[in-house]
């Protein structure tokens, strides 16, 4: 194989990782439930969908929707290889269901949230989560990171606004 | 009394002040941690400040997507997995592209000298690249010194079987068939007996890769001599 293959084969798989391997990973842990096989499992998948992109059919449906029904395959495959052996062939025969869109959508959003939260400063994600995620007043909030309220006021407005934007980007919001 | 007359009647510097110490709070007003008091001024200036009731509405969809994440997801952001993976993903594909053609070489090397028949059927051009998995290896052998290995090729159309088998029982002719997940069979190839009962053979099936569960060797009357199932290692 030649410099320039690997190449293209680096530049191709960095691509689909930046883009799946987070939600892909989320997804992932859900079924199988341990970091180890849920990394495997999304090495399995990065590996198939590169291997296998040219058989995806828009027809069929989404390109995330196909991109988490091999996800699901390939976590399934794990599930299984972990029963008891030898396999028993009823087993094999009940094919793993395809992700609904809604719930594909659901994962990368929470994804984007996730990621988007990371993108704001410090301040600004502080007061949101204090204010939202722990429940606090707005006094109370002041209190706990010792600034005025009219601070805690702007930082969780001027944070939601900053968060909105990053989500307008990615179009989970309109 | 309106809201909207009492603007009219004040500076407008210190209404400007207003508006924007309002807007301000629409966030925790959103997030539901203001006063009700504090609440109740904000709702009566949304009554008369339209820019400022817009402003809210892009606002509005927030808290419940921000009920998706835990307070940890919130704080450590999303739990991605580890830095390897990429590495292992880019190895993992080169290996492949590397087994792909040692095994067309050996393929090809061995294609003149097949001590068996051969059925082979390509309805497709070669051009495309195709996907090989050699994911099945012998499983509960009916007789225990049957040994061998099916390679699965994957193309647009079905899936190429290349099998390797040793130690067959003695019998008029083989069958090789593909099994589908949904139990669906397809006859893949026939075979007629061998001097040292060893078979190479290249069969082909309409049924794609992913949805081949197994392949089977079964003698003319359909007993079962060998099964090739995904390697679970």
């Amino acid at each position: 194989m030649s410099g320039d293959d690997v190449q293209r084969i680096q530049q191709d798989v960095t691509q689909l990782h930046d883009r799946w391997a987070g939600p892909l990973y989320v997804f992932a842990l859900r079924i199988v439930g341990d970091r180890e096989a849920a990394e495997e499992v999304v090495q399995d998948t990065l590996v198939k969908i590169w291997r296998s992109a040219e058989r995806f059919d828009p027809q069929q449906g989404s390109f995330e929707t196909w991109v988490f029904t091999i996800a699901r395959n390939c976590a399934t495959d794990r599930l299984r290889r972990r029963a008891v052996r030898p396999r028993v062939t009823a087993e094999l025969e009940q094919a793993p269901t395809v992700p609904s869109q809604a719930e594909v959508d659901r994962v990368l959003e929470s994804w984007v949230l996730g990621e988007a939260l990371q993108s704001l400063s410090t301040e600004h994600r502080e007061a949101i989560v204090e204010v939202h995620y722990r429940g606090r007043t707005v006094r109370e909030t002041a209190v706990l990171l010792d600034v005025p309220e009219g601070t805690v006021k702007s930082r969780v407005y001027y944070g939601l606004r900053a968060l909105r934007l990053h989500l307008e980007e990615r179009g989970v919001v309109a | 009394m309106s809201t909207e007359h009492d603007r009219d009647d004040v500076d407008p510097l210190d209404a400007a002040r207003g508006h924007r110490q309002i807007r301000e709070q629409l966030g925790t007003y959103v997030l539901g941690a203001l006063d009700p008091d504090e609440r109740l001024e904000v709702e009566q200036h949304l009554d008369g400040c339209t820019a400022c009731r817009d402003e809210l509405a892009g606002l509005s969809s927030l808290p419940s997507l921000l009920d998706r994440l835990t307070v940890e997801e919130a704080v450590a952001g999303p739990q991605g997995p580890p830095a390897g993976l990429l590495d292992d993903v880019v190895v993992r594909i080169d290996r492949h592209r590397h087994a792909d053609r040692r095994l067309l070489r050996a393929w090809q090397g061995a294609a003149a000298g097949l001590a068996a028949a051969v059925a082979l059927v390509l309805w497709a051009p070669w051009q495309a690249q195709p996907e090989l998995d050699a994911l099945v290896a012998p499983s509960q052998p009916i007789a225990a010194p049957i040994v061998g290995e099916a390679q699965l090729l994957a193309w647009e159309w079905g899936t190429t079987v290349r099998l390797e088998v040793r130690g067959l029982p003695e019998r008029d002719a083989y069958v090789l068939w593909a099994v589908a997940l949904d139990g669906r069979r397809q006859q893949a190839g026939t075979w007629g007996p061998t001097s040292d009962n060893n078979a190479r053979v290249i069969g082909a099936s309409a049924i794609l890769r992913d949805a081949v569960a197994r392949v089977e060797v079964t003698d003319s009357a359909g007993a079962v001599l060998a099964v090739f199932e995904p390697d679970a290692g």
